[in-house]
């Protein structure tokens, strides 16, 4: 706890709105993948300054609000879109979050691999492992017919999919009535959003007994040793893979047997019961790569979330003005 | 541990906001549930005429409501689980409005299925869920504890809807589901309820591809079983159950979403769109029966197809969101009723015809809207009932109460800018009896803060506090704080002063019992107010001289909360005050110095989590996108702005430090909480307050489970509760009477101030009263001595069974007196337990019995009774029907709506007249009890007078006594046993009630 507070003392930071940042590099950037980028109109992020609204008289004011909330409805929806159909195509009107196929190259010391990440789900994997005791190599990968299904991208999909159809099932034509309805749709959205980034950005705490139950380690050939754990994980923009050198425990060992509760990262030294069967963990390695499409699907919550908080300020800005009375 | 606190909430004109998100019609068709985006569910009577009426709104969840279903089988427990965005679970017992049991899972659900097979499993049953989450959990429907999941064995993902599908032509049940990636999976239900048993993993028995996402719902044709709906929100198709294949497409009507879907008869559905219309479709089934023989032959498929025979009429649009269902009962009085429940909090039903038919040129036919209603339409009926309540009080609506706990002091924020503070019991007393003189009473001695007119930019001028007279008793050893809004952008704030300002020792201060020691060697704190107005600036008041002591200019947006930093976090010896304003700004102030610390003004999310680390002097706010900023109160610079990992990490390190400025009022009432377990040491219900602080910070809603305990510990026995939930512009009090601290009150003062033979003069009257009823006499008597010498313990140990059973067969015929009160008493349950303050005085807890015994005492069933409370015991007549709170499990809140049977003055006699068929025993046995008392009263008149009101304070101390007697069997009662037991209990228990004014109110006449 000291170091971090002493770190905070540091003058780090200058712009408190690094994200805003992020998007304005995003859009000034080269735009790598065509038809991701170029369909943004910077100026639907670009937004009135909060007292604008007020220098209006009310009813100019009402129809520049419900110009100015569709425009905001539409630049959300547009926003999502891209976050799903920038990576690729739109299957049937309904964004697909993630269906690209991506190689991605991971390198350590110890661990070197192949892995194709295809939508959520991992189809191929070819991992080469050096042990550390005899400098043996280990080669693994999936089994053809096997496919590894990320849970986090999963869920992040399915989240992003409700946002998106809670902002559009209404008809084209429809009009809000009461700025109170649109908090609550933008509650709702906004909370879809949360959960789907936060899914991104927290990977499951697992005990190493769930590890090796995941069913993870029946998915390979030749079929992985009985001393070692791997897992997968989404953290931020980055795929993680995390294996686990296990050297099993003597039944009467004398060693004091305290099970490890659920952790991203387990650390060498760690126990656990699996099958009647005691171990240790002896090394931990971790790689990681970074995804692409990740880093931009990230960027994108951060912009749709600030939108719709925007979006949120302007409704409280304009209800606090029509409700207010003289005394 | 058994409470003894009595609730009445006290509702306004304006029904408290409850846009519905879940709706649910019970098997019995006698309830209505909703559950709503502010997180209450709330109950509603369904009459067999299709009217609808609210009866009790139950408070508990912290988040929006996603689903609702039943728990139990109907018929044999009435229950109702309830589950909700951010994971909470609770089971309610729809009868009574208790909390049965809750739980919190990190799973979302989004639908909820109940499943029991009684031949093969024990216990109560699954509720089988889905959300967002891969597959389905199966939950025990009791303990609410994960039992197994289903599993898929392949393409596992989200389910969005699913059925249960019960076969009698197969003998299986199973369940049906489709994935958020459009995947039908079936999983075997019965035959697997061993393996579920014994954790193996199930796996479906089918999956298929629909070829289409958004699935809205799905439902098996129970009626021909062959048939299967499955509803997508851009059409609906049937299905043929047997091989899956696809025997219709019918693409919604005029592009709307459809919402979801049902089955009316064979070859008959309703369907439901979004935006609240239904419409009832035909199956042409002449080609059906025929692809079934010939099912293996596809080309048949197109000789199925649907006829549009009816829709509904819809009201005016209010908004979009509607949530519908279908319930369809083949029992005869039952009707097919679609309902829809609205954001608006608006519910509808349409009473759908057994056989519907279309118009005779073929074109739909319309199904008119059968019965609607919302919230305000019964507060509307209430409060035309109810007309010339004060409500308006000083001419202006209160828009804000603050109860200040340790002054007893109620501070209203008007509508018009004043602020008038005003003692709680008088204001609780006005506002239930509706006696207005007592306002006019009290007008002097109110604390006028009268603003003049506001500038148009929303500048008022500064209050002027002149007619100052102040009521304060000066009582309060713990300074209170508090906080409330008054409207939204005005603020009243009470700080502890730590030494006197203005100590105003008004000359009428009513105070019967003289101030203890420890008050004259102490310095009298002071409270001081504070008032925001609306151009965000924050005004310092004194509360006891009203004079505005500091006017701080924020130069933010109109202040949406204010925050006062714990105890022990304080700056030259004072606590800092934090406004959180509603564009997302964060002002430090230092009040004492009359210092602006700190304006923090570049967030962009809206604040969430605030801590202040003394140390380094550092402010740490936390966004709603989990976002951090760390601002640097010394330099007013911002020192680092971090999210995700690092800002949990930051965010954690600093709560370790325990810094976290918390909402005031909470946050003094801990502390109180903490200094009264320090002097008293036997608080039973610390631990509980422990636990609510911890999760307080994480779900700030929460708070007030935690206001109620503190409160009713830490007060005399009349407390007033502002009751803040999710609802923003709505304040509703509810009144704490507590029981077991108002008889100890009054009988402590029986012992101190009167002689007792005064009192045994009493009962001895009593005693030959009853004898000359010729009953069991000898328990009472020792009841009645034990009642008065040593109330509470005594009261404990009568609880015992053989008395009460005489006591039964003495006044069985009172039973329908004892009905009402039971009923109302059965309303209270377990409460936390007061912890007797002994610095109430008398006089008012005189005051608080009589009001609470008003409350309770079954108006208008026998005038002389009424008359006899009214004359000799103080206890008035209502100015309105009052709604009681009632509490369960874990702090779970229910509190009665105003209630339609007392805004039908008609149905209420009609109730009455059955009632009284039954009373005339009570009226024979009542007389008896009169004409003895009288000829005890003519010997004894003479002294009577002058312990009148020591007698009086005696008799409500009895009858309180009783109540809390009763209340605690019951609490026993019901910990011990299951609820349907409890109901039986009940009966038996229901004479006790009954005695307590029958052979009361004779002595009081005397």
């Amino acid at each position: 706890m000291h170091f971090i507070i002493k770190s905070l003392t540091r003058p780090v930071l200058d712009s408190p709105s690094c994200c805003e940042n992020n998007h304005q590099e995003l859009l000034s950037r080269e735009p790598t993948e065509p038809g991701l980028l170029d369909q943004i109109n910077p100026a639907w992020t670009r937004i009135a300054p909060a007292s604008y609204p007020l220098l209006v008289p009310p009813k100019l004011a009402e129809t520049r609000c419900s110009q100015y909330l569709q425009m905001a409805l539409k630049c959300i929806v547009h926003l999502l879109h891209c976050l799903c159909a920038g990576q690729g195509v739109v299957d049937s009107g309904v964004p697909c979050f993630a269906p690209l196929i991506h190689c991605l190259y991971f390198s350590a010391d110890q661990v070197k691999g192949i892995l194709t990440l295809q939508g959520d789900a991992l189809c191929q994997a070819d991992i080469n492992l050096k042990m550390p005791r005899n400098n043996q190599l280990v080669h693994f990968a999936f089994r053809d017919d096997k496919q590894w299904k990320l849970q986090q991208i999963q869920d992040a999909r399915n989240h992003v999919n409700q946002a998106v159809y809670l902002l559009t099932n209404r008809s084209a034509n429809y009009q809000f009535k009461t700025g109170c309805e649109v908090l609550k749709l933008m509650d709702a959205v906004m909370l879809q959003l949360t959960r789907a980034r936060n899914r991104l950005t927290t990977p499951a705490t697992l005990s190493l007994p769930e590890i090796a139950a995941s069913g993870l380690t029946k998915m390979f050939t030749p079929a992985l040793p009985s001393d070692i754990l791997v897992n997968f994980y989404i953290n931020l923009n980055k795929l993680c893979l995390t294996v686990y050198q296990l050297h099993p425990l003597q039944p009467n060992s004398t060693k004091n047997f305290r099970p490890a509760g659920g952790s991203i990262l387990h650390n060498p030294g760690a126990m656990f019961e699996y099958s009647n069967q005691r171990y240790e963990v002896s090394h931990v390695h971790k790689v990681e790569c970074v995804v692409p499409w990740l880093n931009d699907a990230l960027v994108f919550f951060t912009v749709s979330l600030q939108l719709c908080q925007q979006l949120k300020d302007k409704i409280a800005v304009f209800s606090g003005y029509w409700n207010y009375r003289l005394y | 541990m058994s409470g003894s606190v009595q609730m009445v909430t006290l509702w306004g004109k304006q029904a408290p906001p409850h846009s519905i998100t879940a709706i649910l019609i019970t098997d019995d068709q006698k309830t209505i549930v909703t559950g709503s985006h502010e997180g209450q569910v709330c109950l509603w009577d369904l009459l067999p005429d299709l009217q609808i009426s609210s009866k009790q709104m139950l408070l508990g969840h912290t988040a929006s409501v996603t689903c609702l279903a039943k728990a139990r089988d109907f018929e044999k427990q009435p229950y109702v689980v309830s589950a909700t965005e951010n994971g909470e679970m609770s089971i309610w017992d729809i009868t009574s409005g208790l909390c049965v049991e809750n739980t919190r899972l990190p799973f979302r659900h989004t639908a909820i299925c109940y499943y029991h097979s009684s031949f093969r499993m024990t216990g109560e049953g699954w509720l089988l869920c889905c959300g967002q989450y891969n597959d389905i959990l199966i939950i025990d429907a009791i303990t609410l504890v994960v039992l197994h999941t289903l599993t898929s064995s392949s393409s596992s993902d989200w389910i969005s809807c699913m059925c249960l599908v019960h076969s009698l032509r197969i003998q299986e049940d199973s369940l049906l589901a489709v994935s958020a990636a459009g995947d039908l999976k079936v999983w075997d239900l019965s035959s697997s309820v061993s393996r579920i048993q014994e954790k193996q993993s199930v796996y479906e028995r089918e999956s298929q591809s629909l070829d289409c996402t958004l699935c809205n719902a799905i439902r098996f044709c129970t009626y021909t079983e062959r048939l299967l709906l499955i509803v997508f929100s851009t059409c609906w198709k049937v299905y043929d159950y047997c091989d899956f294949c696809l025997l219709w497409t019918e693409f919604s009507p005029s592009s709307r979403s459809l919402a979801g879907g049902e089955i009316l008869a064979a070859h008959r559905l309703i369907i439901w769109t979004e935006d609240g219309h239904g419409y009832i479709y035909q199956l042409l089934n002449s080609g059906l029966s025929r692809s079934i023989q010939l099912s293996k032959g596809r080309a048949l498929k197109e000789t199925v197809y649907p006829v549009l025979l009816c829709s509904t009429d819809v009201e005016d649009n209010e908004s979009f969101s509607y949530i519908m269902g279908f319930m369809n009962e083949r029992k005869e009085p039952f009707y097919k009723i679609l309902y829809s429940g609205q954001a608006s909090g608006r519910i509808t039903l349409w009473h759908v015809p057994d056989v519907p038919v279309s118009t005779l040129d073929g074109s739909p036919k319309g199904i008119p809207v059968a019965a609607s209603r919302t919230l305000q339409d019964d507060f509307n009926v209430h409060s035309q009932i109810a007309e010339g309540t004060p409500d308006r009080l000083w001419g202006a609506t209160i828009t804000v109460s603050v109860y200040i706990s340790s002054l007893e002091e109620l501070v209203c924020g008007c509508e018009d800018g004043r602020i008038i503070t005003v003692p709680a019991l008088h204001a609780a007393k006005a506002r239930l009896l509706g006696d207005s003189s007592l306002w006019k009473g009290e007008q002097l001695a109110e604390n006028f803060a009268d603003t003049s007119q506001g500038g148009q930019q929303g500048v008022p001028a500064l209050p002027d506090l002149s007619k100052i007279k102040s009521s304060w008793a000066l009582m309060g050893h713990t300074p209170a704080v508090s906080l409330a809004a008054i409207s939204e952008s005005f603020f009243l704030l009470c700080l502890p002063r730590p030494r006197c300002l203005h100590p105003v020792f008004p000359g009428g201060l009513t105070r019967s019992d003289p101030p203890g020691p420890q008050a004259q060697i102490k310095p009298l704190p002071t409270a001081v107010a504070k008032i925001l107005l609306s151009d965000s600036c924050v005004v310092w008041w004194d509360l006891f001289s009203g004079e505005a002591l500091h006017r701080f200019a924020l130069d933010a947006g109109p202040v949406a909360r204010l925050l006062l930093s714990p105890d022990r976090c304080r700056r030259n010896g004072h606590r800092l005050v934090c406004c959180v304003c509603s564009d997302h700004s964060v002002v430090l102030l230092h009040v004492q110095d009359r210092a602006c610390l700190l304006r923090a003004r570049k967030h962009l999310f809206p604040v969430t989590v605030l801590r202040w680390h003394p140390v380094e002097n550092l402010l740490i706010v936390g966004c709603e996108n989990d976002s951090i900023y760390v601002w640097d109160i010394e330099t007013g610079s911002l020192e680092r702005h971090e999210s995700g990992e690092m800002a949990r990490a930051i965010l954690a390190s600093c709560e370790d430090a325990s810094l976290t400025v918390v909402d005031p009022l909470c946050a003094a009432l801990e502390e109180d909480a903490h200094r009264e377990k320090g002097l008293g040491g036997q608080l039973s219900s610390s631990s509980v307050s422990g636990n609510f602080s911890c999760n307080r910070l994480t779900h700030p809603s929460r708070s007030f489970h935690l206001q109620l305990t503190t409160l009713c510990w830490a007060q005399g026995p009349f407390a007033i509760w502002p009751l803040k939930t999710t609802w923003e512009s709505i304040n509703v009090n509810v009144f704490l009477f507590d029981l077991e601290k108002l008889v100890e009150l009054l009988c402590s003062s029986q012992v101190n101030g009167l002689k007792s033979s005064n009192s045994f003069n009493t009962f001895d009257a009593l005693k030959r009263a009853r004898s000359a009823t010729e009953k069991k006499t000898l328990m009472l008597k020792r009841n009645r001595t034990s009642g008065s010498l040593s109330p509470v313990d005594g009261q404990a140990r009568v609880a015992s069974e053989e008395q009460d059973f005489g006591e039964r067969r003495a006044v069985g015929a009172l039973e329908q007196r004892g009905g009402i009160r039971r009923h109302k008493k059965a309303k209270s349950s377990k409460k936390p337990k007061g912890q007797p303050s002994g610095k109430t005085s008398v006089t008012a807890a005189t005051e608080a019995a009589q009001l609470l015994l008003s409350c309770f005492f079954p108006w208008g069933v026998n005038r002389e009774l009424d008359g006899l409370c009214v004359q000799h015991l103080g206890i008035l007549r209502l100015f309105s029907p009052v709604s009681f709170g009632l509490l369960s499990k874990d702090s779970y809140l229910t509190l009665m709506l105003p209630r339609w049977s007392s805004a039908n003055p008609e149905r209420v006699e009609k109730q009455q007249e059955v009632v009284n068929l039954f009373s005339g025993k009570v009226l024979h046995l009542y007389r008896k009890y009169y004409s003895v008392t009288q000829e005890q009263a003519g010997k004894k008149n003479g002294c009577r007078n002058a312990a009148a009101s020591a007698e009086q304070r005696l008799t409500l101390a009895h009858l309180l006594s009783r109540m809390s007697l009763v209340q605690r069997i019951i609490n026993r009662s019901s910990e011990k046993a299951s609820p349907v037991k409890l109901e039986s209990v009940r009966n038996k228990w229901r004479p006790v009630a009954s005695l307590e004014l029958a052979d009361f109110n004779p002595a009081s006449s005397q």
